[in-house]
C-alpha cells in the first residue's frame, strides 16, 4: 500500500484504505509526512480522451511520478485535489470547461498550480494565450515524452 | 264454308248435273247423267264435306231412274245405285284422307313456322353475339394496344404461327397484309445477342412441355431496339401430346427505359450526395485530423512508456506489456477512425444493405466528437435497443446524421447558455424507425419551418444550403420522411423516419 520514493513515504493514487482503518492510517501517514520538509505532490492529468489519459498516466508512472487522472475540468475541481497537485497537465479542448477556462478559474482562486497544456491544435495564438495566462508549457500532440517529463519535474521542483 | 251452304252446294251440284244431262238429251247426245252426277258428288265431297257429299249421292240415285232411264230393270237400278254408293264411300275416305292431310300439313306448317321463328331468333341472337364478340375483340385489341401486349399461338410442329394479334404485328414491326411471318422471319427479328437465350427458353419449354417466360430484345428493320417480355403456355391435345404454345409478348421498352432512368437518377443523387459529403468533410478536416491525431499521440506516448519500462536496469515486462496493449488499442482506434472517414469519402454506390441506425448514430458521434467539443456542445443519446434494422445505403445515412448534427452545432454556435444536442432513436408506427435530433440553438424560421429544406437555404455565411436538402432527398429515396419542428423551450428538432427491413424489401 505504500512505496518509498527518494526516501519519502508518499501516498499512492490507488490506495484503498479500509474505512475502519482510515483514521489510523491517515494519522500514521501525516506523522510521517509531517516530519518531511516538503511533501511530494501529485501530478494531475485532466483530459476527456480516455486513451490519452491512460497513456499519460502510464508514462508518468513509468517515470516514477505520482499521478492522478480526471476526465474533465469539473471533475478535477470537485475532487478537492487542488492543494495536493504539484503539476497540472490539461487538454485545452474538452467538453464543458476547457483547459484555459480551468486555468483562469484556478488563477482567480489564487491557486497557482504549474500547468502544462497539451493539445492537438497547436496554433500560435492559442499557445500565446495559454503562456500569457501563466501556463508552464504548451505542447502539441504527439509530443516528446522527455520534454513533457522535464517540464513536469521542473514544475514539481518549483 | 258455312254448314247450310255446304248442303246447298250438294243440291246445286246435282241440279247442275241434271240440267246438263237434260241439255245433252235435248241435242240427242249420249245420256251422260251418271258421269255428271259423279262429278257433282265428287265436287260436293271435295268442297262441302262428307255429309253434303252423301246427300248429293242420294239425290243422284233418286233423280236418275225418274228422269233418264225409267224403263230400266231393277237390277240395273241397283247396280247404278251401288256405283253411287261405292263412289260416295270412296269419296268419304278420300275426303277424310284429305282432311287428315290438311291437318298434318297445318301441323307441319305450324311446326315449320315455329322453327322458322326460332331460327330467326337464333339468327338475331347470333348477330348480337357476333356484334358482342366484335366489340370484345375491339376492346381486347384496344387493351393490347394500350398495354403494348400482343397475343400469339404457334404450332409446335414446324413452329408456324397460328394466330398473331394486331398488336403483336405492331410490336414486331410486321405488316399483317403481307401474311403470317414464318418461323425464320420471326427468329431474324430477335436481337442477335438475345437469339440464343430466346431459342433456349423455347426449346426447354418444348422439351419439358412447360410454361416459359423470357425477356429479350428485338431489332426492327429501322434499327430500333425494343425490349420484349414473353410468357408462353403449352397446349396439349386429348392424348396429352404437346401441340401448341399460346402466350403473349409485352413491349417493356418504356419500363426498361424508366428503370434505367431511375438507376441514372439514383446515381446522380448519389454523386450529388457524395459531392456534398466531400465538401462537408473538407470543412471538417481540422476536426477529423484531431480525431486521428488523438489516438496516434496516445500511441506514441504509450510506446515511449513501454520503452521506459523495458530499458530500466531491471526491466518491468508486465508494465511494458500493459503499455504495449494500450498502444494496440490506440492504433486500432486510429485505424477505425480513418476507416470511417475513408468510407465517407468513398464515391457513393447505390448498394443497399441491412444497417443498424443506432450504430450509424454512434459512429457519427465518435467522428464528430471533436467538432462537438470545439463548440462546447454536450450530447445526450437515448437510443432504443429494440428497433428493427433498416435496408439502406449506410454511407448516405451516415451523411444524413452528419448533416443533422453539424446543422445543430451551427444552430447553437451563436446562442449563449446550454448547448445540448439530443439524439433519440425509437420504434415508430407502421414498422418504421424514427430518429430525432434536437438542439438548443436558434430554432427554425418563424414563418415556415419547412423552408430549411429548400435548396440553397442557409443562414451561415459559409454554408452551401444543400445539406438538409440532400439529407431529405436521401431519406426519401429510402422510403422515409425528414421534417423539422421547433424544440421546447428553444431550438429545433429534426425527425426522420425510415421503413424497417421487411417494408424496405418490398
Amino acid at each position: 500500500m505504500m512505496r518509498v520514493v527518494s526516501g519519502l513515504l508518499i501516498p499512492r493514487d490507488d490506495w484503498a484504505i479500509p474505512e475502519h482503518n482510515c483514521g489510523l492510517v491517515r494519522a500514521a501517514l501525516f506523522s510521517i509526512v509531517a516530519v518531511q520538509p516538503e511533501a511530494k505532490k501529485v501530478v494531475a492529468i485532466v483530459d476527456d480522451d480516455e486513451f490519452m489519459r491512460s497513456a499519460l498516466q502510464g508514462l508518468l508512472r513509468a517515470a516514477g511520478l505520482p499521478v492522478q487522472a480526471f476526465g474533465s475540468a469539473e471533475e478535477f475541481l470537485k475532487s478537492g485535489q487542488r492543494q495536493q497537485t504539484g503539476c497540472l497537465i490539461a487538454d485545452i479542448r474538452m467538453p464543458g470547461m476547457s483547459g484555459l477556462e480551468l486555468q483562469a478559474k484556478l488563477n482567480a482562486e489564487h491557486c497557482r498550480i504549474p500547468t502544462i497544456f497539451i493539445t492537438a491544435h497547436g496554433d500560435a495564438s492559442l499557445r500565446m494565450q495559454a503562456l500569457r495566462a501563466g501556463a508552464a508549457e504548451f505542447l502539441t500532440k504527439p509530443f516528446d515524452d522527455e520534454v513533457l517529463l522535464d517540464n513536469v519535474r521542473a514544475a514539481l521542483g518549483s | 264454308m258455312a254448314h247450310v251452304l255446304r248442303y246447298v252446294l250438294a243440291l246445286a251440284s246435282i241440279v247442275i248435273a241434271f240440267g246438263l244431262a237434260r241439255l245433252f238429251l235435248h241435242f240427242h247426245l249420249p245420256q251422260p247423267f251418271t258421269a255428271f252426277a259423279l262429278c257433282a258428288i265428287a265436287i260436293t265431297f271435295w268442297y262441302g264435306g262428307t255429309g253434303p257429299g252423301i246427300l248429293a249421292a242420294l239425290l243422284s240415285a233418286l233423280v236418275r231412274p225418274f228422269f233418264f232411264e225409267p224403263g230400266v230393270d231393277m237390277t240395273s237400278h241397283l247396280l247404278y245405285d251401288l256405283v253411287f254408293l261405292i263412289f260416295a264411300v270412296l269419296m268419304t275416305y278420300a275426303t277424310r284422307a284429305r282432311h287428315d292431310l290438311e291437318l298434318r300439313v297445318a301441323e307441319r306448317t305450324s311446326a315449320l313456322t315455329h322453327a322458322n321463328e326460332d331460327l330467326r331468333l337464333e339468327i338475331a341472337e347470333r348477330a348480337r353475339a357476333e356484334e358482342k364478340l366484335r366489340q370484345t375483340e375491339a376492346y381486347l385489341s384496344e387493351a393490347q394496344r394500350l398495354t403494348h401486349m400482343g397475343s400469339w399461338v404457334w404450332s409446335v410442329k414446324g413452329r408456324d404461327a397460328l394466330h398473331l394479334s394486331e398488336e403483336w404485328y405492331r410490336i414486331y414491326g410486321f405488316d399483317p397484309q403481307k401474311g403470317v411471318p414464318t418461323w425464320e422471319e420471326r427468329l431474324q427479328r430477335i436481337h442477335p445477342k438475345d437469339r440464343d437465350k430466346w431459342l433456349a427458353a423455347i426449346d426447354q419449354a418444348v422439351a419439358e412441355k412447360s410454361d416459359y417466360e423470357v425477356e429479350f430484345r428485338i431489332l426492327l428493320p429501322a434499327g430500333t431496339v425494343r425490349h420484349i417480355y414473353t410468357v408462353g403456355h403449352p397446349v396439349k391435345n386429348a392424348s396429352g401430346e404437346l401441340v401448341q404454345f399460346v402466350g403473349s409478348s409485352m413491349d417493356v421498352t418504356e419500363l426498361r427505359r424508366a428503370d434505367q432512368e431511375r438507376v441514372t437518377l439514383r446515381q446522380v443523387h448519389a454523386d450529388l450526395a457524395h459531392i456534398s459529403r466531400v465538401t462537408t468533410m473538407g470543412e471538417l478536416t481540422a476536426s477529423l485530423a484531431h480525431e486521428i491525431n488523438q489516438p496516434i499521440a496516445a500511441a506514441v506516448t504509450d510506446a515511449s512508456t513501454c520503452l521506459r519500462w523495458l530499458t530500466r536496469d531491471h526491466p518491468n515486462v508486465e508494465e511494458a506489456r500493459e503499455a504495449a496493449s494500450r498502444m494496440i488499442k490506440d492504433a486500432t482506434r486510429a485505424a477505425e477512425i480513418i476507416s470511417r472517414i475513408r468510407l465517407l469519402f468513398k464515391k457513393g454506390t447505390t448498394d443497399r444493405t441491412l444497417a443498424d441506425v443506432n450504430e450509424i448514430i454512434r459512429e457519427m458521434i465518435i467522428l464528430l466528437h471533436n467538432e462537438l467539443t470545439r463548440h462546447s456542445v454536450s450530447v445526450r443519446q437515448e437510443l432504443a435497443e429494440d428497433i428493427p434494422r433498416i435496408m439502406g445505403d449506410r454511407v448516405q445515412l451516415q451523411q444524413v446524421m452528419m448533416n443533422l448534427i453539424l446543422n445543430s452545432i451551427d444552430a447553437m454556435d451563436e446562442v449563449s447558455g446550454t448547448r445540448e444536442l439530443e439524439i433519440r432513436s425509437q420504434r415508430a408506427d407502421n414498422e418504421q424507425v424514427m430518429v430525432s435530433v434536437s438542439d438548443t440553438g436558434i430554432g427554425l424560421p418563424a414563418e415556415c419551418a419547412d423552408q430549411v429544406f429548400n435548396a440553397f437555404f442557409t443562414t451561415k455565411p459559409h454554408g452551401t444550403g444543400m445539406g438538409l436538402r440532400i439529407s431529405r432527398s436521401i431519406v426519401e429515396s429510402h422510403g422515409g420522411r425528414l421534417w423539422a419542428d421547433n424544440n421546447s423551450p428553444r431550438g429545433a428538432k429534426f425527425h426522420l423516419t425510415l421503413p424497417a427491413q421487411a417494408q424496405a424489401n418490398e
